[in-house]
């Protein structure tokens, strides 16, 4: 009995000293829900966008995040987190849409908004311009990088779409584009964040697959 | 063919210094083990005391595995490479011979070498004295390769690893039914095979831990830390699975009386303990250190 005691805190011990000082998980942020992001954020305005989710783990898995924090007055970066299960799963289709924007007054807002919402319709960042028979949102030339920051590619939000956001904002509903652009599945998102970035695991092999792969590379001659 | 001379001559100039620095070892050992002087000062006769014969030739043994690590190296001049196998020789030979010292005051605390090799031929201390040497000179394989040359890291390895060593042997008595300073005095062989596996299969596993990359010293040894303990987690898990396994007879009741009254059946689990712990330990080590999980987990 003592040396099953012994080896179940033996065993206790191994887990907290790896918890502790182990170098897995140092440095990474845990979030459950976007609103923790505000930690990650240190000047506003600033938007998170969801650019990758994916898991370690064979058994037992982690789920980890990617953002990119695009800021208004500083340079733009990327960061890690580790989350829980249920928001990984239920962000997995807002991938490379804005999950947490911080405006200039502090307010914040975690409805899954495309990317970029933040900045449309600022005239500290841009101006509508009138295009092809509509008004469109141009970013100012100190900003005209944003566009590919936000990975809009050639798309261009008219004032229909920044209506389209203005109303889901107040209803608190997330919205992918007027013809579902954004998110998983979405054409600009699928375009400018590619789906083997945006996968949430390991690929599945098929066992025949596998063997027959395995001979070919190993055994033949 | 002159460039083919000159690195056969070189060749043959460094196995020359080589023979200095095995004489340089000689006269070391005489300074720091006074009692050995039988061994070292006069000409040594093998057939005299074979205990003694084995206890003499694993400290040759120990020392020839550690010069095996060290390299030649011209990369500047031939001057520098010799002045730097020249250092590291004579602070390897040092690092050796106290640490064999220090193990030996740790481990055989109650016995003197004079004692139990010259007058009582007590083969079971020179083979654990034997198995001591060989330990103790591979671990200083594994820190000179770990210390890139380093004198700061190699002293802080250095110590690291004869800590633990240390700490290591004193755990016998969790593994082993033999009871080390009674049945040392009795001469009983079987401890003696228990004691070396026991401290062998420590010795892989101190080492395998060692054998890590390392850019910050903390985290190198909170990391050398944490593989022992993983290895102390798995390691009884082994030793209890190739006992079931191959079926081996251990009825605790009867078994280990015979310890005591029974040289025959003693030499038979002492080999037993000790090749099933070397055993166990060079399965622990290949669960512990050579499970490559590629970028699912980053680390451990």
């Amino acid at each position: 009995m003592n040396r099953i005691l012994f080896y179940i805190s033996f065993v206790a011990i191994y887990l907290a000293m790896s918890k502790s000082f182990g170098p897995d998980n140092t440095g990474i942020e845990y979030i459950r829900r976007a609103k923790d992001l505000s930690s990650l954020i240190y000047k506003a305005p600033a938007t998170a966008i969801l650019t990758q989710n994916f898991t370690k783990g064979y058994l037992i898995k982690t789920y980890y995040q990617k953002y990119k924090i695009i800021y208004g007055f500083q340079p733009s970066r990327e960061v890690v987190v580790r989350t829980k299960r249920s928001f990984a799963e239920y962000t997995k289709k807002y991938v490379g849409m804005s999950l947490f924007r911080i405006d200039s007054n502090g307010s914040i807002n975690t409805t899954p908004m495309p990317p970029g919402s933040l900045y449309i319709g600022n005239r500290q960042f841009g101006k509508w311009t009138f295009e092809h028979g509509e008004y469109s949102w141009k970013f100012y030339g100190a900003y005209k990088n944003f566009p590919k920051h936000f990975g809009w590619g050639e798309f261009k939000p008219t004032k229909t779409f920044y209506k389209a956001i203005t109303e889901n904002l107040e209803k608190g509903l997330p919205f992918t584009g007027l013809n579902h652009e954004f998110g998983q599945g979405g054409e600009i998102t699928e375009k400018y964040i590619p789906s083997d970035t945006r996968r949430f695991g390991i690929d599945q092999i098929k066992l025949n697959t596998l063997i027959s792969e395995y001979f070919k590379t190993n055994y033949t001659f | 063919m002159e460039e083919i001379l000159d690195r056969f001559f070189l060749r043959i100039l460094f196995a020359i210094f080589t023979f200095v620095l095995l004489f340089i070892y000689k006269y070391f050992h005489y300074f720091l083990y006074p009692n050995g002087k039988k061994q070292l000062k006069k000409i040594f006769n093998p057939i005299a005391n074979p205990p003694d014969t084995l206890h003499f030739l694993s400290r040759l043994l120990g020392i020839a595995f550690i010069f095996s690590t060290l390299e030649f190296n011209f990369y500047y001049s031939l001057w520098v490479g010799i002045f730097h196998i020249f250092t590291m020789g004579i602070i390897t030979i040092c690092l050796y011979l106290i640490s064999v010292y220090l193990a030996e005051s740790i481990i055989l605390y109650k016995f003197d070498y004079v004692d139990e090799i010259l007058k009582r031929e007590n083969y079971s201390y020179s083979i654990i004295s034997f198995t001591i040497n060989i330990c103790i000179a591979l671990l200083i394989r594994q820190i000179l390769s770990e210390s890139e040359n380093s004198l700061v890291i190699l002293s802080m390895l250095w110590l690291y690893s004869i800590v633990i060593f240390g700490f290591s042997t004193k755990l016998f008595e969790f593994y082993s039914h033999y009871s080390f300073n009674k049945q040392l005095i009795q001469q009983n062989l079987g401890l003696s095979f228990s004691y070396s596996g026991y401290i062998l299969g420590n010795t892989i596993l101190i080492s395998m831990a060692f054998d890590q990359d390392h850019y910050d010293i903390k985290s190198y040894s909170l990391r050398v830390i944490l593989k022992l303990l993983l290895s102390a987690i798995i390691l009884p898990l082994f030793v209890m699975i190739l006992y079931k396994i191959f079926a081996i007879k251990r009825d605790k009741k009867s078994f280990y009386k015979l310890l005591d009254s029974d040289p025959k059946a003693s030499i038979g689990i002492g080999l037993l303990e000790g090749t099933v712990y070397i055993g166990s330990a060079l399965l622990t080590s290949m669960i512990t250190h050579k499970i490559n999980f590629g970028g699912i987990f980053p680390y451990l």
